[in-house]
């Protein structure tokens, strides 16, 4: 491991003669412990380097050069990562990075100045008329700028309505959770409680925590994934491990409107409603964006009642297609044929009229007939009944990038 | 043997009829108190009076039961389609549970479905001893003596072998309370405060023939633990809802009764008590079908078509779908718009071929023309379909025998009291 050490910074250094500045230090301090003998060191330089992002690709790069088989390994891993990021970068919306200044400024007139720089509406109606605020932001992404902009007040608290961020009057309090570049986790209330049937000894235990997930405006995960990773109460009992594998909170069919979410996760091991602390909740919150899609599209032009179609991944046979006490339905047959990473939901299934105007699905899985084919039943409420449709057009996403983010919050207090 | 004795105080009243069930108000158990009340209530209109004035001077839980009892006498002027509760006296040694259970049925018509109690197996007799009891106290004693649990689905009483629970309970006339649960919770939304809480799952069964149509979130009056502290919520204090998705449900048949925690230490509540005010029919109007042929059971697309008017009212058997187990009427009326009838309350009967009653499910709605009210139905006892091997095709449709719709056009409100003492928390 040694050995593999010297020929990795030998390969920085003689790669890169002229690296200099923090960054670089920085980027030499985890490639080193990337290669360290503790689990936790190297995991939390592989986060580290794919938090650096495109800084760190080159220098990642040079030091697979007689890198050993583990690192090797390691630092491909990292690539890829950074290299996923790199192309979800280019789907995603521009990031909103708020610069602005203010010196014992009405609160009201900053929001309105953040507002300005972010596309995720932001209702600030209910700011105190003479809250003032001290601040200053330079190219601070929108999640940690409007936190710092709340506990600079003091006097009010950030929360996720659906579409919009609404700003609420109330004492700032700094909620456990985590704020990335792109998203906000924070936990927003635990739930603890003791069932008992009257006449009976069993006491049933059930742990819930609810947390608001925020990605911003135009970033909208095609799917999300959150579970319970770790509960350990206040006497040290590990009530959830990090092996329990606890069926995880799934939200799919996210309206393109919103901007973040809240998800439950519940559990049946708490330690009850008598705990004063929780000393340790990790939570483990997965975004799943498209990078790739497979796509096909049946001719429905001229009044077809039905057809099919194909791509390398899928086949696809419409039946059906007609109108059925004014709405428009269909009976849609798949048979998988290559890897495919998501399912028929609203926006995947649209339908296209002569003038290019589309028209979302709502989707219902049948029952499966046979081991290859899975039949759906398709409606388009939203379809006048004038329209000229000429294609349905089936988009299923073939590759995707998960961003997980680790949410590990200690010594909670539940007083 | 009670209601001679209250015909037997009548002819005293009314100078010594309320002075000696009045006194049996101040006892501390509970059957004795309520069936002072009931004995009160049936002393009639003449009593409002004196109840009335030794109300004004009773005190605390007193002063409730005196009133309850002039409340129930107003009442019972009003709900006149419904059958005063009879009292029932049992002893036996030699019968089984669905001998007894059948007794039960035949001296109360109580509406109760053995079906299901039915087996190969040959029943062991159990011993029953019970005085002056109501249909429902019987019935609870037999199914406890039996070990048969009881179920109520959708205002139908539903019986299955073993698993009788042991739980608080509290009869009074057609009525039937016992607490289920309760769950001690905590919540930390580290912006304020922690809050605790205490809920008690309270249901509500009752004898079909006084069957609520409507329902009012239960009040507690009184909620003492051990230590002597009041679990009654300030009312000040309304629960906060500021949680989406923290939709409250209608009130029903089951309720959660929200509550202080108890003291540290507690082990008991000693007092629980409040109401429950249900709305019942006081006028309906009520058709029926399929009575035509009494030899056959009318084919379903006999039925579907079929008109009846009454009231100012036109009940139409729209669609008849034995093989979904529903039938959707359409109720106009002359006077009423459709969105206004389809509020109203529905109750609905339907009797498959050889007498078999079932349960419904009544769900109303408006169209243009129409309310549009879907009866769904399921038989009350579990039957065994036989399926073969490789034989995948649905069983066959029940045949629908009689249907009766009825559309409740008046309600009248009734407090059902309940009372419990020293339920235990541990």
């Amino acid at each position: 491991m040694r050995a593999s050490v010297i020929v990795l910074m030998l390969g920085l250094f003689s790669g890169a003669p002229g690296l200099r500045g923090q960054e670089d230090l920085r980027i030499q301090e985890l490639l080193r412990k990337l290669d360290d003998d503790s689990i936790e060191a190297r995991a939390s330089a592989a986060a580290g380097l794919i938090e650096l992002g495109r800084a760190a690709l080159s220098a990642l790069k040079r030091a697979l050069v007689g890198a050993g088989f583990e690192l090797k390994d390691r630092l491909g891993d990292v690539i890829r990562k950074i290299q996923d990021r790199e192309r979800l970068a280019t789907l995603l919306p521009p990031l909103s990075r708020i610069t602005l200044k203010a010196a014992d400024r009405p609160l009201r007139e900053v929001f309105e100045k953040l507002s300005k720089q972010t596309a995720t509406a932001i209702d600030y109606s209910n700011v105190p008329d003479d809250a003032k605020v001290t601040v200053s932001l330079d190219r601070v992404p929108l999640w940690k700028a409007l936190d710092q902009i709340c506990r600079a007040s003091g006097k009010v608290m950030a929360e996720i309505r659906g579409d919009h961020v609404e700003i609420l009057p109330e004492t700032f309090v700094r909620l456990p959770g985590k704020t990335t570049d792109l998203f906000s986790v924070t936990l927003q209330r635990i739930e603890l409680s003791t069932e008992v049937t009257f006449g009976s000894q069993e006491r049933y235990d059930q742990f819930t925590a609810r947390l608001q997930v925020a990605w911003g405006k135009g970033a909208r995960p095609y799917y999300l994934v959150a579970r319970l990773a770790e509960l350990v109460d206040e006497d040290g009992n590990q009530l959830i491990a990090p092996n329990d594998e606890l069926e995880p909170a799934v939200r799919s069919f996210i309206g393109p409107e919103l901007i973040g979410m809240d998800v439950t996760l519940p559990s049946s091991r708490g330690p009850g409603p008598q705990a004063t602390k929780i000393s340790k909740l990790h939570v483990e919150v997965e975004f799943e964006f498209p990078l790739k899609y497979a796509e096909a599209k049946i001719d429905l032009s001229g009044g077809k009642t039905g057809g099919s179609a194909e791509c390398p991944e899928f086949l696809v046979r419409l039946h059906k297609f007609e109108r059925q006490d004014g709405n428009l339905t269909a009976l849609l047959v798949m048979t998988p044929k290559g890897p495919l990473e998501g399912e028929l939901q609203s926006d995947t299934v649209v339908l296209r009229d002569k003038n290019g105007k589309e028209y979302p699905s709502v989707v219902s899985e049948g029952s499966q007939a046979n081991e290859n084919e899975t039949p759906f039943q398709l409606a388009f409420p939203t379809v006048p009944a004038d329209i000229e449709i000429v294609e349905l057009q089936i988009r299923l996403p073939t590759e995707v990038h998960r961003e997980r983010i680790d949410v590990e919050m200690k010594d909670l207090s539940l007083k | 043997m009670i209601r001679g004795w209250a015909v037997l105080t009548l002819l005293l009243f009314p100078q010594d009829a309320v002075e000696p069930l009045a006194r049996d108000l101040e006892s501390s158990e509970i059957p004795k108190i309520y069936h002072a009340v009931a004995n009160l209530s049936a002393l009639g209109e003449k009593a409002i009076p004196q109840l009335e004035a030794r109300a004004k001077d009773a005190k605390g839980r007193v002063r409730d039961y005196l009133q309850l009892a002039a409340d129930e006498i107003r009442a019972a002027g009003l709900l006149t389609g419904i059958p005063a509760p009879k009292r029932i006296t049992m002893k036996s040694a030699d019968r089984n549970v669905i001998e007894l259970l059948g007794e039960l049925r035949t001296k109360t018509g109580l509406a109760i479905a053995l079906e299901n109690l039915l087996g190969e197996e040959k029943m062991p007799e159990i011993p029953v001893d019970f005085r002056d009891a109501t249909a429902l106290e019987a019935f609870d004693a037999i199914c406890k003596a039996g070990n048969v649990s009881i179920l109520m689905d959708n205002g139908q009483i539903m019986l299955y072998q073993g698993d009788y629970q042991e739980l608080p309970r509290f009869f009074y006339d057609h009525y039937f309370f016992r607490l289920g649960s309760f769950v001690v919770a905590k919540t930390a939304d580290f912006r304020r405060p922690a809050v605790q809480s205490f809920r008690i799952q309270m249901e509500m069964l009752w004898n079909p023939v006084a069957a609520p149509c409507r329902f009012t979130a239960p009040v507690v009056v009184e909620a003492l633990d051990d230590k002597g502290k009041s679990l009654l919520m300030p009312p000040e204090a309304p629960r906060k809802k500021d949680d989406p998705d923290d939709v409250e449900d209608e009130p029903g048949a089951v309720s959660m009764l929200q509550l202080l925690p108890p003291s540290s230490g507690s082990e008991k509540i000693s007092v629980l008590r409040g109401f429950s005010t249900v709305a019942l029919p006081r006028t309906r109007v009520s058709v029926s079908f399929g009575e035509e042929k009494k030899s056959e059971p009318p084919a379903s697309s006999a039925l579907e078509g079929l008109v009846r008017k009454s009231d100012g009212f036109t009940i139409k058997v729209g669609k008849v779908e034995p093989a979904l187990y529903r039938v959707i009427f359409d109720v106009s009326s002359a006077q009423m718009k459709p969105d206004d009838i389809s509020k109203l309350p529905f109750q609905a009967s339907i009797v498959l071929k050889g007498g078999e009653t079932t349960r419904c499910f009544i769900s109303p709605s408006a169209n243009k023309d129409a309310a549009e009210v879907t009866v769904a139905f399921q038989p009350l006892h579990l039957q065994e379909a036989l399926v073969q091997a490789g034989d995948d095709r649905p069983p066959p449709p029940p045949v629908i025998e009689k249907i009766e719709l009825s559309i409740v056009t008046a309600v009248q409100q009734r407090r059902i009291p309940f009372e419990f003492r020293d339920v235990k928390l541990k």
